[in-house]
């Protein structure tokens, strides 16, 4: 029991850490997508000037005042260019958590699965073989009586 | 003149200093290739060809044609599992096919991992990341690139973690074991009765397997079925020259090209993110959650079972071949000398290799919407 619950302990700590760390990832690069993406619509619309637009790998580009370029995409990330360089921000998102987590069940039922009917095929084979082998030994000490 | 000294400016420019931190993590890939002996026939080409794509103004050279010619269509991976089915004897679980149970169990923690990783990342990056924990870089490789496609940025963090902790399986599970298990337990002896299994058998195992799995995953069929056909030349008894080129060839040929051409993903712009730091984690957590899946599990069955299983033998269940058998049979050892588990933990070590491979294709099934 004692061990059991270590086990826990130990794992809740460490999924508290990944949280922690992924906040602090998301708080370093400052990053919020729908709100720059409301931002350049207004700013957009206010002086006419188009500065946003999407290059030649899809990517949609936000260009602000200060010309640094945020690209801003539909999924939960977002970049920010730092002297040239891009880093990808790690956002927090519980939401495909429950999908995942079906997935995870229904998986280890499926291997479950997959195992046993493995087994009960090698189990048959060597039935079978060991059959055939009786069957085989049987023969020969039939004729050579 | 210029031509001398124009590239090496530009590692005072843009990212230029990301490119040196990159060279760095290459020389110590190749330092713990050689100096500790983990995985050298992968980490070290990785970290040759970390150093090379990391060169200021490399583009499109032989590192990316390889890439294109045997990882985007994953030919590589696929190619050495020939090679990988053809150096494994499935004798210790042909003659006792209940331990398999147990390579299924070891898979917890690709499931688990998906699922925390789907938190912080999307859906066919969880799964790519959950599947470091199959603990086989082939099946990694394969399923990454199925889902990620060749623009993703993490498939490069994805297969160092992957290979990392294949070969650090003997300092990850020792600990995990000792904590789920008790002295006593860990002292359960299971004694082997040697049970001949006929060639019939051999043969007609890895084509069942493949039957199977294929119409169960039907994505699982390109690995499963390119491991069984290894399987199948070296237990047929008619090829031993293709069995022989299969195992050693043709296996350490696509290493080669395996191993040096994966590190084209490891450019600067791609390796050095936050998210590269929280998949090493994730990895480690997956492995850490197979080993505690499969020692769990047999613990569990002993509560029914008359005859009591050493529940250290679940660990061997992750499918770094042979590592984690025999971590776990000199374990055993260390607690009884009489107390011999390696045909024991070498047969549940087999199973995982198979458990790994149809947990790579149901991931890539419940993923098929995702498919790059």
């Amino acid at each position: 029991m004692k061990n059991i619950f270590k086990i826990i302990l130990l794992t809740v700590a460490f999924v508290m850490l990944l949280s922690a760390f992924s906040t602090l990832a998301v708080a370093a690069t400052d990053a919020d997508p729908e709100a720059a993406t409301e931002a350049t619509t207004e700013e957009s619309k206010k002086d006419g000037v188009d500065r946003f637009y999407t290059d030649e790998e899809g990517n949609h580009i936000l260009v602000l005042e200060d010309g640094k370029e945020y690209v801003v995409n539909a999924e939960e990330r977002a970049t920010e260019e730092i002297e040239g360089s891009k880093i990808v921000a790690i956002k927090f998102d519980a939401s495909n958590l429950g999908t995942s987590l079906t997935y995870m069940w229904q998986g280890m039922l499926c291997i479950f699965i997959v195992i046993a009917v493995i087994i009960l095929s090698v189990v048959v084979m060597n039935f079978l073989s060991d059959k055939a082998e009786e069957r085989k030994k049987l023969h020969e000490s039939e004729e050579n009586n | 003149m210029q031509i001398l000294y124009e590239n090496i400016l530009l590692l005072f420019q843009d990212g230029g200093w990301q490119r040196i931190v990159m060279w760095l993590i290459g020389a110590l890939l190749i330092y713990l290739a050689i100096k500790k002996d983990m995985e050298p026939t992968l980490l070290l080409p990785m970290g040759f060809g970390a150093i090379i794509v990391n060169i200021p103004a490399i583009y499109d050279g032989a590192l990316s044609t390889l890439f294109r010619a045997g990882i985007s269509n994953e030919l590589f991976p696929l190619i050495l599992f020939i090679g990988i089915g053809a150096m494994i004897d499935f004798g210790p679980i042909l003659s006792n096919p209940k331990l398999m149970i147990f390579g299924a169990a070891a898979q917890f923690g690709i499931f688990l991992t998906f699922s925390l990783a789907s938190m912080f990342f999307t859906l066919p990056e969880a799964a790519s990341i959950g599947i470091i924990g199959a603990a086989d870089g082939p099946t990694a490789i394969v399923v990454a690139q199925k889902l990620l496609g060749d623009a993703s940025t993490i498939t490069g963090a994805i297969m160092v973690a992957a290979y990392s902790y294949m070969a650090l399986v003997p300092v990850i599970q020792p600990p995990i074991i000792k904590l789920l298990t008790t002295k006593k337990e860990r002292l359960i002896r299971m004694p082997y009765k040697a049970k001949s299994v006929s060639k019939t058998t051999r043969i007609l195992f890895p084509i069942i397997i493949t039957i199977v799995a294929g119409l169960v995953a039907p994505e699982s069929i390109d690995l499963l079925g390119f491991l069984m056909f290894g399987n199948l030349i070296r237990e047929c008894g008619v090829l031993n020259s293709l069995s022989e080129t299969a195992q050693k060839v043709l296996a350490n040929l696509i290493t080669i090209f395996l191993g040096i051409t994966v590190a084209t993903q490891m450019t600067a712009d791609k390796f050095l993110q936050p998210a590269t730091l929280l998949i090493l984690g994730l990895g480690l957590v997956a492995f850490i959650f197979d080993t505690v899946g499969g020692v769990l599990f047999a613990k569990f069955l002993n509560l029914f079972s008359k005859t009591k299983i050493n529940p250290m033998i679940g660990a061997a269940g992750i499918s770094a071949f042979p590592m984690a058998g025999r971590v776990v049979h000199k374990m055993g050892l260390k607690e009884d000398p009489q107390n011999f588990l390696l045909m024991h933990s070498i047969g549940v070590n087999v199973s995982g290799q198979i458990a790994s491979v149809i947990a790579g294709g149901l991931i890539l099934s419940f993923m098929s919407g995702f498919v790059a």
